[in-house]
């Protein structure tokens, strides 16, 4: 008896369910966990981070074992000379200064190549749509506490409310969700919470190997109370970079997602070509301004505060 | 939107050794090549620059020798010219002066054969008059035969000289 009513909640719950309206078209804010490895979940975006992670490798070690210091390289070879060249170029242009820009290239660079290529990950076809089942604690893995609280919850009273949740939730449980098995790790957070730390962190790191101890002047000042409190906000404002970094990205390449999902989902053909060359243009200035951001910062935490108000002062 | 650590920490790893890789095996070997490159080029545009810089000295010497070995060849042909001129002067004197002896000589010479010619005639004309008077006296002739025979006789002692 029991088992028949719940079967019958079940179905009209699946029927009416307004989750399902939106099984179609297919929107997570948060990265979802597609499988386990050794105990650790690996998120879609992980998971897609880690495709373009071995793509950059495998091509750096394919691009080192045909290198050739030749005054006429072939064009793979001339293709990496160029944008490496222009990268350089593109780092010397900020630092204005050869040590500098040697050493902050490659952060530089990979910061560049690494967003620029999860951005257009998300552009690819098959990533979104290729489903696989959602991995998580199933019903049978839930403690034999919750399992007993449930169905206490349907034998003492009828079908109520917190009833319907609960067995929501169970059947979700038993019938895991699909969810897509790429998902650009751009589209993540928690990725580019991870890209704004490396680059905050290194920020206090060059400041720090520059200029000393008394990189940390900026945030201590006790020679008047303005300046003291300046270095409250210079405190915050290294917090906020974090935010700020990791927000903009964030929210401009799910952002970009969202958009192409809706709009083919609404119409299927040749209206979304417009916005995929749109969010190409987006991948690309998001890299971009993430990288420049973080030269400048690096540029900036290199030189002396008096020198870094002075140049503020003066852009 | 859940944050979670493991992957915060596992993305941090992974650009870590994205950027390890890329460094070792793209950026290093890529920037020294063109560091070299660059080098290479500068050396050669100093080179060159060099090459260049001689060229002009050597352009520059040239044009001197070449000014001055016009300046010496004007100032030869000028001498030269002048020397011309000193010798044509002197040869002309010299012409002048053998001119004026040659006449000189020729003229006492003529003047010489003039007088030895007219010695000569005048023993001509000396024993013609004997042999006219010699013929008168032996044929009476009338004036008018006598003048034709004075005629006739002097143009013979003419045709003989």
């Amino acid at each position: 008896m029991l088992a028949k009513k719940q079967t019958l909640v079940l179905l009209a719950l699946s029927i009416y369910n307004p989750r399902h309206m939106s099984e179609s078209l297919h929107v997570s804010i948060s990265a979802e966990t597609v499988f386990n490895f050794f105990g650790l979940p690996i998120s879609n975006s992980i998971f897609t981070s880690l495709i373009v992670s071995f793509f950059l490798i495998g091509f750096a070690i394919f691009f080192r074992s045909r290198f050739k210091a030749t005054d006429r390289p072939s064009a793979l070879q001339n293709f990496v000379e160029m944008v490496v060249e222009a990268l350089y170029n593109f780092v010397y242009s900020i630092t204005e200064n050869h040590k500098k820009s040697a050493l902050f290239f490659p952060i530089i660079s990979t910061f560049f190549l690494f967003i620029i290529l999860n951005n257009y990950v998300g552009l690819l076809p098959g990533v979104g749509p290729i489903l696989v089942e959602e991995q998580h604690l199933s019903a049978a893995n839930l403690a034999p506490d919750q399992v007993m609280a449930s169905e206490e919850a349907v034998v003492g009273s009828d079908v109520d409310q917190p009833l319907v949740g609960e067995l929501l939730e169970k059947a979700e449980n038993e019938h895991p969700k699909l969810v897509p098995i790429f998902r650009a790790a751009t589209a993540d957070l928690n990725t580019t919470l991870a890209l704004a730390i490396i680059s905050v962190f290194l920020t206090q790191f060059f400041g720090v190997y520059h200029l000393g101890l008394a990189y940390f002047k900026k945030f201590l000042d006790f020679s008047s109370p303005i300046a003291f409190f300046v270095g409250i906000l210079e405190t915050i404002l290294e917090f906020a970079k974090v935010i700020s970094f990791a927000f903009r990205l964030f929210g401009n390449i799910f952002a970009g997602e969202v958009l192409l999902i809706v709009m083919t989902y609404l119409v299927a053909i040749l209206v979304p070509a417009p916005f995929y060359a749109l969010e190409l243009f987006v991948g690309f200035i998001q890299a971009l301004v993430f990288s420049m951001l973080t030269l400048i910062f690096f540029n900036l935490a290199t030189k002396g505060h008096h020198e870094e108000s002075h140049e503020v002062a003066h852009s | 939107m859940d944050i979670q650590l493991a992957q915060i920490i596992f993305q941090i790893i992974n650009f870590g050794v994205v950027l390890v890789a890329l460094t070792h095996f793209i950026y290093k070997p890529v920037l020294k090549l063109l560091n070299d490159r660059r080098e290479k080029v500068t050396a050669a545009a100093e080179a060159a620059g060099e090459v260049m810089q001689e060229k002009e000295d050597l352009e520059r010497v040239r044009e001197n020798t070449l000014l001055k070995a016009n300046q010496k060849a004007k100032k030869m042909e000028d001498e030269i010219k002048k020397e011309a001129r000193t010798q044509a002067k002197l040869l002309l004197d010299q012409s002048k002066a053998e001119l004026t002896a040659r006449e000189a000589k020729f003229s006492t010479e003529l003047v010489k054969m003039k007088k030895e010619e007219l010695k000569r005639m005048e023993k001509e004309i000396k024993v013609a008059a004997v042999v006219i008077a010699e013929k008168v006296l032996d044929e009476s002739i009338d004036a008018k035969k006598h003048q034709k025979l004075i005629d006739q006789q002097i143009n013979e002692i003419i045709e003989s000289l």
